[in-house]
């Protein structure tokens, strides 16, 4: 039995363990968090599922299957909700499980060390305790693999010099992530830049994630749903900090003006169509910048040839290495570099020339003129 | 957005047979945040498409100009007319930056450098950190270009001779057209952009921008002769195959000491120590620089002669113990028979 929570308890009273969970269940429903949950539940039943649709507007293989192991998100217990976070590893497969124990914290540690002295520590921003957030605790806060992996965003958004611009105060920012997943790096880009109307674009069931988990941690903003009986116009865009926006729904993705489109490690998993169709956009609504996180493809996606052809279509993609691991790895894990060809065993050269390899790249494109 | 006959910042870029970079190098210079950008190209005779490329954005973008030479003027003389007919375009521009054909200038560019040169109405020239693009499209950070803060004098030699403010570099800042103008424009001689930058730094502050904005394409270590060969296109006159420095030097003295044209701010004599001092920090770096090459190359000789010794060692405990084993293995053939 999970320990009781103050609140809907009268002390002195003795309840059985049945009362104490219906108290308990009674305590959740009664909470924002399950509010907002039940509020975008409603929402995602009205737009309706990711299969339904254009071909075009369908999930990836890949995401077809994740999303039958979502269906208990449209019907959750307040307790689940209360522990929203330790749910979201269907979208990105870090389980809580594995920070309980503390043999990887000192690998962790040694990351995150790298990473500040790399990008130091203005842009770090740690696990929101909220909803069953999690981690190791270092220096009295919580960081796990997605923490480093925004932060690592973070660093290469600055070194490419996009976030200067965010920084002055002339206007308001407009950004737009698509596929946000669970909101983690919408949460850490509105810590640091507050000024900012951030656009969510994904499948709507993965708002059930995402809307609940922003609109707790950022009990003031101002949130709007998008779908086929609401829209926004000009400047009513700049009076929301966060928009929902149903990947169904992209052609009411009408923002007066757009700063930056990030996506990560979703291009990876989506048809060459798909991204095609994404890039596209938001190079027609003029964003200077979109920033992406993902290797070529998913090893298992055979969708699509590679990501950075399709960015190289309307931006000029610059890499920008940050550290020499992927996000995924620790910095022990570094693969060995292959042999240059004069050094390699005769076994070795016989071998067939090397795929091109899938790794993760930090890559900032800027907006071409004539695409 | 201001007008394109009113623009704030223009940008010059003197072309040459860079059909193969030039795209990603104009758009870099349209995509700038800055409210009032234009660009002027001049072409050198180029035989490769580069007009073609030109032409279309021209017809793209009303911002840019394109002007091609009837003759092959060479490196330094069309740098000095990119910079002519981009202040006889766009007469009302504050500031002006020469571009290369084959570079990349980051969106923010112009903003900041002119925000820095607003606050600061004494400096002169403004230059951001750089980055380099390696195989095609990998930034690699580079170490700061150099100090920031004023320097007037020798300081300010110094600071564009020896120190991190490269020539290479600093030549692609933004400068205030006064400055420019102030300074002569580009001589014609060889190394004319070391020779340009000493003379702006002579008149004001440089500042330096700690935001890597500008990608740098490295193509060819520095040649004097290939330079030569750029400048000259019509074969180099016999103060080319001087010392460049010793021709520095000569210029300087020519304009501060006895035109006298730094006067009010630099007097003739003040010019005269100048120059002096010009070829002294200039004679001191060189041997600095001709230093450092033989340390690095006596460092890797050594390097070189210490594997080959350890290789040797290795080789003879190898035949130790291949030896050895061959005694054992007859000692134990002659004790079984």
């Amino acid at each position: 039995m999970l320990p009781l929570e103050s609140g809907p308890m009268t002390v002195g009273t003795h309840r059985s363990p049945r009362e104490e969970l219906q108290a308990r269940i009674a305590h959740g429903r009664s909470s924002q968090a399950y509010g907002v949950y039940e509020r975008a539940r409603d929402w995602v039943l009205e737009v309706g599922a990711s299969g339904s649709g254009e071909r075009a507007e369908r999930p990836s293989e890949y995401w077809t299957e994740e999303l039958e192991t979502l269906d208990y998100m449209l019907d959750a217990s307040p307790l689940v909700v209360e522990k929203l976070r330790q749910h979201t590893y269907t979208v990105t497969g870090i389980r809580a499980y594995d920070y309980r124990r503390g043999k990887n914290s000192e690998r962790l540690a040694e990351k995150l060390s790298a990473l500040v002295e790399l990008g130091g520590s203005e842009l770090l921003v740690p696990e929101a305790p909220a909803l069953g957030g999690f981690g190791f605790e270092i220096d009295g806060a919580l960081y796990n693999i997605d923490t480093l992996k925004y932060y690592e965003a973070m660093i290469a958004l600055e070194r490419g010099a996009v976030l200067a611009g965010f920084r002055q105060p002339s206007r308001r920012r407009i950004v737009v992530e698509i596929g946000p997943g669970w909101g983690g790096f919408p949460y850490q880009f509105k810590t640091l830049f507050p000024d900012v109307t951030y656009v969510l674009v994904d499948l709507p069931e993965l708002f059930l994630f995402s809307a609940t988990y922003l609109q707790t941690v950022f009990p003031e903003a101002r949130m709007v749903f998008l779908d086929d009986a609401h829209s926004l116009s000009g400047d009513e865009w700049l009076d929301y900090d966060f928009v929902i926006v149903p990947h169904t729904h992209v052609d009411r993705l009408t923002p007066p003006y757009l700063d930056l489109t990030v996506n990560m490690v979703s291009f990876q998993e989506m048809t060459a169509e798909q991204v095609d169709g994404y890039v596209r956009k938001a190079f027609e609504l003029g964003s200077p910048f979109l920033y992406s996180l993902n290797r070529e493809r998913s090893y298992y996606n055979e969708e699509l040839e590679s990501v950075t052809e399709i960015l190289d279509r309307y931006y000029w993609p610059r890499v920008v290495p940050v550290l020499p691991v992927a996000y995924t790895n620790m910095l022990d894990q570094k693969k060995k570099a292959p042999k240059p060809p004069g050094k390699r065993s005769e076994k070795e050269s016989s071998k067939q020339p090397r795929k091109p390899t899938l790794e993760y790249k930090h890559v900032i494109g800027t907006r071409r003129v004539a695409p | 957005m201001s007008s394109a006959a009113t623009p704030a910042v223009v940008f010059g870029l003197p072309v040459y047979n860079a059909a193969a970079r030039l795209p990603e190098a104009i758009e870099s210079l349209l995509s700038q945040t800055h409210a009032a950008v234009s660009v002027v190209l001049v072409d050198d005779c180029s035989t490769d498409g580069t007009t073609e490329i030109a032409e279309r954005y021209r017809s793209l973008d009303p911002r840019v100009s394109y002007e091609r030479n009837e003759t092959r003027l060479g490196l330094t003389r069309n740098w000095r007319r990119t910079f002519e007919r981009a202040v006889a375009i766009h007469p009302d521009a504050c500031y002006f930056a020469w571009a290369s054909d084959h570079d990349v200038w980051h969106p923010r560019w112009a903003e900041a450098l002119v925000a820095e040169l607003e606050r600061r109405p004494e400096a002169q020239l403004a230059v951001p950190d750089v980055a380099i693009l390696e195989d095609e499209s990998v930034l690699r950070f580079a170490r700061p270009s150099g100090e920031s803060g004023d320097a007037t004098g020798s300081a300010a030699l110094r600071r564009v001779i020896a120190s991190g403010m490269r020539a290479g570099h600093g030549i692609y800042g933004l400068f205030r057209i006064d400055a420019v103008r102030a300074a002569g424009g580009f001589r014609h001689v060889l190394a004319a952009d070391r020779l340009f930058l000493a003379e702006v730094a002579l008149r004001g502050p440089l500042l330096r921008v700690p935001e890597a904005l500008w990608y740098r394409r490295l193509t060819a270590p520095f040649s004097l002769e290939r330079q030569r060969r750029s400048c000259f296109p019509d074969g180099s006159p016999l103060y080319a195959h001087l010392p460049w420095f010793v021709v520095h030097t000569a210029v300087l003295v020519w304009v501060l000491a006895i035109q006298g044209s730094g006067r009010p701010h630099i007097g003739r004599v003040r010019g005269l120590q100048l120059a002096a001092a010009y070829l002294q920090i200039t004679l001191a770096d060189t041997a600095a620089r001709k230093t450092r090459r033989r340390w690095k190359r006596s460092r890797k000789l050594r390097k070189r002669l210490r594997g080959g010794a350890l290789r040797r060692v290795r080789a003879a405990q190898r035949q130790t113990r291949r030896l050895r084993g061959r005694g054992v293995r007859s000692l134990a053939r002659r004790f079984l028979t």
